[in-house]
């Protein structure tokens, strides 16, 4: 009993957290936009019983989803947030590995430190950090007055409201869900095989790349993976940072639900959006899965 | 262990290049010392190994062996003095630049290759990288040679223990190098494959003349496989020689006391005359009669050292003349050992002596049991006088 328990506490989570929320939205991008209050019919009538419950089902249809391939904007929109998050995920990579290949390098002592300041961003609201970006990315911004004093530009550089400073807020943002899997990952190598592959006739970069990096691909992996499932969806980011022409699902999300009170069309785009990610999700988790097993 | 060193004292006199003032060393420690922030892990080191040498470290855990390895792989720099390899001095020289493979003591495998590559993976880097099937044949080779041709296939975690220090040890001999640095290469295995790869080690060792350098805990692995054995304490060298002299006739009591079993006497010896002296140990009982060291002069504190087999024991006093020193004592244990007994015989001054016998006269050994009274005797040149 205490065992059915136990497994039972996970998937109730999971029931009430995750997929009863997604199949309202199902539900939701199922039907039709009205002006009511909620702003989609049909609703379904409980108090009609059996009768209730099979008219509500007539209404619903497909209809949102064929939309969806009708108007370009959202096709664009979905290709546009992939390449986003894709290259952003790459550069988060560049960045990170670096920084968690420091950290996994350092002093023990020093170690912990370096963690904390990996994490201290997390202590001020996300809202606030991405904001402050528009203060050092601006025209008059911090960078720019930067730039300008050591004379390496002469005119301002125009950083804020285009892609640029998207790639920069979600690398920004992200980072540390980079490092620390990597970091993990490096932490635990054993700096011996670096030595064995020096002995065996290694130069130090080729020791790398051969061991160290192989040796670091599962934290990669879910690195890459913590960075790009939210980046694809990311609303914030774009809407701060981004311009008009900053394209993203995310956005287009936002403005149905809330600019075009379409809720039937936003919840359409959320499942989709859904669709896209469960691909990689599922990869993540076998990723994981088949690195508990080569640990075990 | 005695039977051991006498089998492997090496046949062939003539390999004694430590001998020969002309023949120049292949390795050259010049008063390196060691130091980790402050603690000095090797300490004033100097020591010659040779070419073709079989040269193995003994010596309790922490006394700096694997340090003086990994010094001569590249992987740690002397604090002081210099490591010269042929003649040229190895400072600044990397890791990857030196002749020299290290099987690690913690193996060092690499958990995403197979066997296979693992074993490679030194042949990929070499001038041979461009060959694959000299490469395949090599690796086959070695294969071979550790048994591990089923295992191949198998990533490191998928494979035991004794078979992964296999992998280890095959890997660094893949490439042939000139010195080839083994660090406890043979722990894992069971006594039997230690034995046959203690073999194998030997005659790859005569076959391509290469010089090995190994630690060990085990100094029976040591007497049998090495050329010269050298003993450490405290990152410093106590003996270098070769295993029969470090068993014959070892320098200091902590030699003696390190390989093999061995029964100490201490007491103060006279003034060596005609190249002995005798040492007086306990009240009452005669001072033992025994050659004197070449350094002795006067009197002195000393330690008597002689090996449990060089002692007899008989149930009356013995009568041969050369037998110059004899003890009564009483027998108050035994240990069976199949071929041989060890008897352990309290003195008269309660001085225990360990005796070992051969079981080859069964009925006259049979006649001493617990709590006889003995006689042990041994001639005056069968025990070592130790000054440290
Ligand atoms: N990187 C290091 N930093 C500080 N001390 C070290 C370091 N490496 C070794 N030591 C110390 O140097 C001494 C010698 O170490 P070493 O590894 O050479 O011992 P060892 O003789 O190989 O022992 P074992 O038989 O247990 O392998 C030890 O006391 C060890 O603690
Ligand atoms: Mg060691």
């Amino acid at each position: 009993m205490r065992r059915l328990a136990l497994i039972a506490l996970p998937y109730l989570w999971l029931l009430v957290l995750f997929l009863v929320p997604f199949l309202i939205v199902v539900k939701i991008s199922l039907s039709d936009q009205a002006l009511a209050i909620p702003p989609y019919t049909p609703t379904l009538d409980l108090s009609a019983g059996w009768q209730g419950i099979r008219d509500w089902a007539s209404g619903l249809d497909l209809e949102n989803y064929w939309f969806l391939t009708d108007d370009p904007l959202y096709w664009k929109a979905y290709l546009s947030s992939l390449r986003i998050a894709v290259l952003s995920t790459l550069l988060t990579l560049m960045v990170g590995y670096p920084i968690a290949y420091g950290m996994a390098r350092a002093p023990d002592h020093w170690r912990p430190t370096l963690m904390m300041l990996v994490i201290l961003p997390f202590w001020t609201s996300f809202l606030i950090r991405v904001y402050s970006w528009k203060a050092i990315l601006s025209q008059e911004g911090l960078l720019n007055q930067f730039l300008l004093w050591l004379g390496v530009i002469h005119e301002p550089l125009t950083i804020l409201n285009t892609n640029t400073a998207v790639y920069i807020g979600i690398v920004y943002t992200y980072l540390p869900f980079m490092i620390l899997p990597i970091y993990a990952a490096l932490e635990k190598l054993d700096q011996s095989l670096l030595e064995a592959a020096e002995d065996l006739g290694c130069s130090r970069l080729s020791a790398f790349w051969l061991i160290t990096v192989p040796l670091s691909k599962q934290g990669i992996i879910a690195g890459c993976f913590l960075v790009f499932i939210p980046a694809m969806g990311e609303f914030v980011i774009p809407a701060l940072l981004g311009g008009s022409r900053t394209l993203m699902i995310g956005k287009v999300l936002w403005e149905e639900f809330f600019s075009n009170r379409d809720w039937p069309v936003a919840s359409a785009v959320a499942v989709v959006l859904l669709m896209i990610l469960i691909v990689p999700i599922i990869l993540f988790q076998r990723n994981e899965q088949r690195n508990r097993e080569a640990e075990g | 262990m005695p039977e051991n060193t006498q089998e492997n004292t090496r046949e062939n006199t003539v390999f004694a290049p430590w001998d020969d003032p002309e023949a120049a060393p292949l390795i050259e420690f010049r008063n390196v010392t060691k130091r980790f922030g402050t603690f000095t892990a090797i300490d004033d080191l100097t020591l010659d190994i040779y070419a073709r040498e079989f040269f193995a470290l003994l010596g309790p855990s922490g006394c700096g062996k694997t340090t003086i390895m990994r010094m001569l792989a590249g992987f740690e720099d002397p604090s002081e003095g210099e490591i010269r390899l042929g003649g040229a001095d190895l400072a600044g020289v990397p890791p990857n630049r030196r002749p020299v493979n290290m099987m690690f003591q913690s193996y060092a495998l690499f958990p995403h290759l197979s066997v296979w590559d693992n074993i490679a993976f030194g042949l990929r880097r070499s001038d041979m990288a461009r060959d694959k099937a000299r490469i395949a044949a090599r690796v086959e080779e070695m294969l071979k040679l550790t048994r591990l041709e089923k295992f191949a296939r198998r990533k490191p975690h998928q494979i035991s223990g004794g078979q992964r220090q296999r992998v280890a040890l095959a890997r660094s001999l893949a490439k042939a190098p000139r010195l080839l640095l083994l660090d406890e290469p043979l722990g894992a295995l069971d006594k039997k494959l230690r034995q046959e790869t203690q073999f194998e080690l030997m005659d790859i060792q005569e076959r391509t003349g290469t010089t090995f350098v190994i630690v060990t805990h085990d100094q029976e692995e040591a007497m049998t496989v090495a050329s010269r054995v050298a003993v450490m304490d405290h990152g410093k060298i106590v003996q270098v020689d070769t295993p029969a002299s470090i068993y014959e006739a070892p320098n200091s009591v902590y030699v003696a006391d390190f390989i093999g079993e061995i029964n100490i006497f201490k007491g103060r010896a006279s003034a060596p005359k005609d190249g002995f002296c005798e040492i007086g140990f306990a009240e009452g009982l005669a001072p033992i009669r025994a050659r004197a060291p070449e350094d002795m002069q006067g009197e002195a504190e000393v330690s008597f050292a002689i090996r449990p087999e060089k002692v007899e024991i008989s149930p009356e006093r013995p009568q041969a003349r050369e037998r110059a020193n004899a003890y009564p004592g009483k027998v108050i244990d035994i240990a069976y050992l199949g071929n041989i007994s060890t008897y352990h015989v309290a003195l008269a001054g309660g001085q225990k002596v360990k005796v070992q016998a051969a079981n080859t006269r069964r009925i006259q050994r049979r006649s001493i049991t617990w709590d006889q009274q003995v006689w042990i005797s041994f001639t005056d040149t069968a025990g070592v006088v130790l000054t440290r």
